[in-house]
């Protein structure tokens, strides 16, 4: 792929992972604290189209820009504590165990491992470990639907974009 | 494309993700339990920046402790904690999520809510981590 093709895309990547942030802030959730985490959708499809640099390079961008966008400033922390550790999960499981996980297996697992950097960060920031086990239970019942979905719809859009980014060259 | 049909089949990795869900689920309570103490001394603590504001040494009776206390967490920020038979909630608060307001209501020792915009947490401390927690604060 050409380089300014590649930054095209990337750009695009970005921007769109930014408009799921902002809008699944208007979208109600059941626990609190649960997150569709829709972006996740595009940094999966940046981990299977481009690799793992640019995968975590699509989490950190976002992590900054999407707290700018709707939500605190102290947002940034727990945006990227959980995003990169999910990044590097997902890039491990779809990069060197890809035989043995689906898409909504990977997917799953960079929920999971979303809330545990952010649990960890929370429990850093206060002090205390507490909030870890408080919050993981409803969490990770959370992450089985939105992981399972979320891959789900990284799928069909891997379906649609590999035969469309063929035709463009 | 191959990914197409290859990425919806439940795969053996798969099931080791929901094995470490479980597992994870099953050692949270675990830290819940083993946190949690014995004894029938609780005390409610409210934390702000990590230190500890208000520590309230409950009754048996928790209608007995009925309160709500608004904490003043600097810069126009609130959180109104409620404490009331029904436990300890956050009732009221302007943060930009209100995570801390739509967070459950908690009554066993080792459970907390935290409002991360305010930096603000309540929890229940069971009597036998009493001393672990003054410990934790003054640090």
């Amino acid at each position: 792929m050409r380089k300014t093709r590649k930054l095209t895309l990337m750009a695009l990547i970005v921007s769109q992972a930014l408009v799921l942030h902002y809008i699944e802030s208007f979208i109600p959730v059941l626990a609190p604290g649960a997150k569709l985490g829709l972006a996740n959708i595009m940094t999966m499809v940046t981990l299977v189209l481009f690799g793992f640099r640019e995968a975590v390079l699509v989490v950190i961008i976002r992590s900054v820009l999407g707290p700018l966008l709707g939500g605190s400033i102290t947002g940034i922390v727990y945006s990227l504590s959980g995003g990169i550790l999910s990044g590097i999960i997902m890039s491990i499981l779809y990069l060197k165990f890809e035989t043995y996980f689906s898409l909504m297996g990977i997917s799953t697992a960079g929920a999971v491992f979303h809330n545990i950097g952010q649990l960890l960060t929370a429990s850093w920031i206060f002090g205390s470990i507490g909030i870890l086990y408080t919050y993981l239970p409803v969490l990770m019942l959370a992450a089985i639907i939105t992981g399972n979905f979320n891959g789900l719809v990284t799928h069909y859009i891997l379906g649609y974009l590999k035969d469309r980014l063929r035709q463009g060259g | 494309m191959g990914i197409g049909i290859k990425g919806k089949k439940l795969k053996i990795g798969d099931v080791l993700v929901y094995i470490f869900i479980v597992l994870l689920t099953g050692l949270s309570f675990m830290g819940l339990k083993i946190m949690a103490g014995q004894g029938d001394e609780v005390l409610v603590q409210i934390e702000l920046n990590g230190r500890a504001l208000e520590s309230i040494k409950m009754r048996q009776n928790w209608a007995e402790d009925f309160r709500e206390i608004r904490v003043d967490t600097g810069q126009g920020g609130y959180n109104t904690i409620r404490i009331s038979s029904e436990g300890v909630d956050i009732v009221d608060a302007n943060c930009p999520d209100k995570l801390c307001v739509h967070s459950p209501t908690i009554k066993v020792p080792g459970q907390s809510i935290v409002c991360i915009p305010h930096k603000l947490m309540v929890r229940i401390i069971g009597n036998s981590q009493v001393d672990n927690a003054v410990d934790d604060t003054a640090s």
